[in-house]
C-alpha cells in the first residue's frame, strides 16, 4: 500500500512538473530583437514600431519586441546577436547590419544556433540568404530610383520646369546608399541636359554639416534654383541656411528618409520633396516573415530567389502626395495584412 | 669702444642670448597673425566668391560656435589638461533648449531663459568633471571623454529617437539679425571672448591658470590653492560648451545630439594655430581668436574651392601637427611621451 502511495506521488509530482513545463514554455512569447544602429535614429524607431505593429496582430503573450542598438559598433552588434542566440532559442532576429562586413559572423551565428533572421539594407556583395538556411531575406529600398525620384520631382519644381541650376550635398562618401542615391541623379542628369550643376560636395549625413556648407555656397553662387541633398537630416540644415537669409521655399531642397521634420517642411513649402523609406512596412514584414519561418508557416529553403533579396516600396512626399500622405500614414498609421507576406516586395534585387 | 673693455665676455653672452630669446618669442607670439594674414591674402587670391561682404557674413556665423568652445578650451589647455567633454555635453545642452522653448516635441515655452538652463547644466556638469579630476586625481582627458559619453546618452533620451524641431520665432529672430552688420551669435561669441580675456588679464584666477600651466609644483608651494582654480577651470569650460551648444541649437534649430559632433578637434586645432602650447603656461586667448579665424577662413575657403570634405578635415590634421612641431620646445633636456 505504501509503494502504491508513494509510486502515486512521484506520479503525480512528475505529471505537474511536465505540465508546469510545457504550460512555461507555451507562456514563454517569442523574442522578435531588432538589431539596429542607434535608438536616436527616427528611421530606425519607425521601423521598431512596424515590427510592434506584427506583434500587436498576434495573440496576447504570442510575441515580444527587443530592441538592441549597437550604437555604431560592430562588435556590440555581432556580441549582442551571439549572447541572444546562445541564451534564448525562442527568438527571431532582425537586423541592419552596422556594416556589411558584419554580416557573416551574424549569419553563421544563426546558423549554428538555429535562429531565423532577416537583414535590411546592408549585406556585402555576393554573400547572399540563398547559401543560407536561417537567413530568411534581405530587404533594401532601390536607392537608384529613390535618388532618380527625388531629381525628377525637383527639376519639375523650377520655374521652368526641367531648367536650372542645382547644388549637389552628398551623404557619407563610399556609403553604399550614398553611391546609389547619386546615381539615380546622374541617370536624372542624363534625361534633363538643361540642369547645370554648380558644386558637388559632402556633408556626411549631417545637420551642421550640411547647414555650414550651404552657408558658404550661399557666399559663393546667387542663382541656386534647388539643391539635391542625399539625406533629410542635411536637407534640415540646408532649409536652416536658406531661413536665415529669407530664401526658404524659394530654392527647392530634395531629401530622404521621411523624417518627421522634413515631412512638415514639404508641406510648409520650404522643401520639395521628401522619399520615405516607409520603416513601419519594413519592419512590420520582416518580423512577419521572420516569424513565419520560425512557426514553420513558410519553409525557406523552398523560396525562390525573388523572395530571400527584394525591394521595398517607400513613398514620395511632395506638396501634392503631401495631404494623402499625412492622411494615410500619420493620422491613420498604415495597418498592414500580415497574412499576405508578399505584400511588401516591390520587386526582386538584381543578383 | 672704451666701453667694451669693461663688460665681461660672459655678460655680453647673456645679453645677445637674452635678445635672441626675446626676438624668437616675439615671432612666436607673431607668427599666428602672420599665419592669417597669409591664408587671407591666399584664399582671397585663389577661393572664387571669398572676399565679399556677404562671405564675411557667413565666416563670422561659423566662427561663434567654434571662437566660443575654443575660449573654454584655453583656459584648460593653459593649465596643461584637456578638456574633451565638448560633443557630449554641447549636444545635450543644444538638445536641451529644442525642448525647452517651442518645439513640435512638448508644450514647454521658456523662451530666452531656455538658454540659460541649458547654459547652466553645461556649467554643472563642467562643475562635475573638475571636481572628478582633481579630487579623484583622475587624467582630464579621461574624465571628459567619459563625461561626453555618459552626456552623449542623455542627450538621445532626452528626445527619445524623435529630435525636436526648435518653432520658436525667437530662433529666427535671433539668427537673421544683426547689429552693425555682425550676426547675433557672433556679437554672443564675441561677449564670451571679452569675458574670457577680462579674466586672464585683469583676475587673479587668470594669472594662477598661468602660473599652475607653467610650473604647478612652484604654484602651489607660493600657496595658490590650484585644485580650486583647476576647478573653476572645468566650470568656465563648461560654461562655455554650453554657451556653444545653444548657439549650434539656435542655428539649427534641431535637438539632435550631433549637435556637438566635430566640435570639439577644430577648437583644439584653434587653440594650437593660434599658439597656446598643449604643455599649459604659454598662450591665451588673444591667439586663440587667431586660432579660430584661422581654421573657420581655411575651412569656409576650402569650400569655396570645391575641395573634398575628408581632405578638408585631413588638412586640420595635418596644420594642428605643424602648428604643434612649430610651438614645442624640443631642447635637448625634453622628454617627449
Amino acid at each position: 500500500m505504501k509503494k502504491i502511495k508513494s509510486w502515486s506521488l512521484i506520479f503525480a509530482l512528475v505529471t505537474m512538473a511536465v505540465c508546469g513545463a510545457a504550460m512555461a514554455f507555451a507562456a514563454e512569447p517569442v523574442t522578435i530583437a531588432v538589431s539596429i544602429r542607434s535608438m536616436s535614429s527616427e528611421y530606425h524607431m519607425q521601423y521598431v514600431a512596424g515590427a510592434q505593429a506584427f506583434v500587436d496582430t498576434l495573440p496576447e503573450g504570442a510575441a515580444k519586441v527587443q530592441i538592441l542598438p549597437c550604437e555604431a559598433d560592430d562588435n556590440k552588434q555581432i556580441n549582442d546577436i551571439k549572447t541572444l542566440v546562445a541564451s534564448n532559442s525562442n527568438v527571431v532576429i532582425l537586423v541592419d547590419p552596422n556594416n556589411a562586413p558584419n554580416v557573416t559572423s551574424i549569419a553563421e551565428a544563426c546558423e549554428e544556433a538555429g535562429v531565423y533572421w532577416v537583414s535590411f539594407w546592408n549585406t556585402p556583395e555576393g554573400i547572399t540568404p540563398l547559401s543560407y538556411k536561417y537567413w530568411v531575406h534581405h530587404q533594401t529600398l532601390d536607392g537608384e530610383a529613390q535618388g532618380y525620384d527625388i531629381a525628377v520631382s525637383l527639376f519639375k519644381s523650377f520655374k521652368t520646369p526641367g531648367k536650372g541650376k542645382i547644388l549637389v550635398m552628398e551623404g557619407m562618401m563610399a556609403n553604399t546608399a550614398n553611391e546609389e542615391r547619386v546615381k539615380g541623379l546622374k541617370r536624372a542628369l542624363a534625361e534633363y541636359p538643361d540642369i547645370e550643376i554648380l558644386d558637388d560636395q559632402s556633408a556626411n549625413w549631417d545637420t551642421n554639416e550640411g547647414l555650414a556648407l550651404m552657408e558658404t555656397w550661399l557666399a559663393k553662387y546667387d542663382d541656386i534654383d534647388g539643391v539635391w541633398s542625399a539625406s533629410d537630416g542635411m536637407s534640415l540644415g540646408v532649409v536652416q541656411a536658406l531661413k536665415a537669409v529669407g530664401l526658404e521655399g524659394k530654392v527647392g531642397v530634395t531629401g530622404v528618409d521621411g523624417f518627421k521634420d522634413a515631412i512638415d517642411a514639404v508641406g510648409a513649402g520650404t522643401m520639395t520633396n521628401s522619399y520615405v523609406n516607409n520603416g513601419w512596412l519594413q519592419g512590420g514584414y520582416a518580423a512577419a516573415w521572420a516569424y513565419a519561418a520560425y512557426t514553420g508557416k513558410i519553409k525557406v529553403d523552398e523560396l525562390d530567389a525573388g523572395h530571400r533579396m527584394f525591394f521595398t516600396e517607400g513613398y514620395l512626399v511632395t506638396k501634392d502626395t503631401y495631404p494623402d500622405y499625412i492622411k494615410n500614414f500619420v493620422d491613420n498609421p498604415p495597418v498592414y495584412d500580415y497574412s499576405n507576406l508578399d505584400f511588401c516586395i516591390k520587386g526582386p534585387m538584381p543578383q | 669702444m672704451e666701453k667694451k673693455q669693461y663688460t665681461s665676455p660672459i655678460a655680453e653672452e647673456f645679453a645677445y642670448e637674452m635678445r635672441r630669446q626675446t626676438r624668437k618669442a616675439k615671432i612666436i607670439n607673431y607668427a599666428p597673425v602672420g599665419v592669417l594674414a597669409f591664408f587671407f591674402a591666399l584664399l582671397s587670391a585663389i577661393a572664387p566668391g571669398f572676399l565679399s561682404l556677404y562671405n564675411f557674413r557667413t565666416i563670422l556665423n561659423q566662427l561663434s560656435v567654434p571662437l566660443v568652445m575654443t575660449m573654454g578650451l584655453t583656459f584648460v589647455i593653459l593649465l596643461g589638461c584637456t578638456d574633451l567633454s565638448g560633443e557630449g555635453l554641447g549636444g545635450f545642452c543644444g538638445c536641451l533648449v529644442t525642448l525647452l522653448v517651442i518645439n513640435t516635441k512638448n508644450a514647454n515655452d521658456f523662451g530666452a531663459p531656455a538658454f540659460l538652463i541649458a547654459i547652466c547644466c553645461g556649467l554643472a556638469v563642467g562643475l562635475f568633471s573638475g571636481f572628478i579630476h582633481v579630487k579623484g586625481k583622475i587624467p582630464s582627458f579621461m574624465v571628459t571623454y567619459a563625461i561626453s559619453s555618459i552626456m552623449s546618452g542623455f542627450a538621445v533620451m532626452s528626445y527619445r529617437g524623435q529630435p525636436a524641431m526648435a518653432k520658436d520665432p525667437l530662433l529666427t529672430k535671433i539668427t537673421s539679425g544683426s547689429v552693425l552688420g555682425i550676426p547675433y551669435l557672433t556679437v554672443a561669441s564675441l561677449l564670451v571672448f571679452v569675458a574670457a580675456f577680462f579674466l586672464q588679464n585683469y583676475t587673479r584666477f587668470g594669472a594662477y591658470v598661468m602660473a599652475i600651466g607653467d610650473n604647478e609644483a612652484v604654484a602651489r608651494n607660493t600657496g595658490v590653492n590650484v585644485d580650486r582654480i583647476k576647478m573653476k577651470v572645468f566650470i568656465w569650460a563648461g560654461f562655455c560648451i554650453g554657451v556653444s551648444g545653444v548657439i549650434s541649437a539656435i542655428r539649427v534649430a534641431r535637438g539632435d545630439v550631433g549637435l556637438g559632433k566635430d566640435t570639439v578637434f577644430p577648437a583644439i586645432t584653434a587653440v594650437v594655430v593660434g599658439g597656446t602650447t598643449l604643455t599649459g603656461g604659454k598662450g591665451g586667448v588673444v591667439n586663440s581668436l587667431v586660432g579660430a579665424l584661422i581654421v573657420t577662413i581655411i575651412n569656409n575657403g576650402l569650400i569655396l574651392m570645391g575641395v573634398n570634405m575628408y581632405i578638408r578635415s585631413a588638412l586640420q590634421g595635418v596644420i594642428i601637427i605643424i602648428a604643434v612641431a612649430l610651438s614645442v620646445n624640443r631642447g635637448k633636456k625634453v622628454i617627449v611621451k
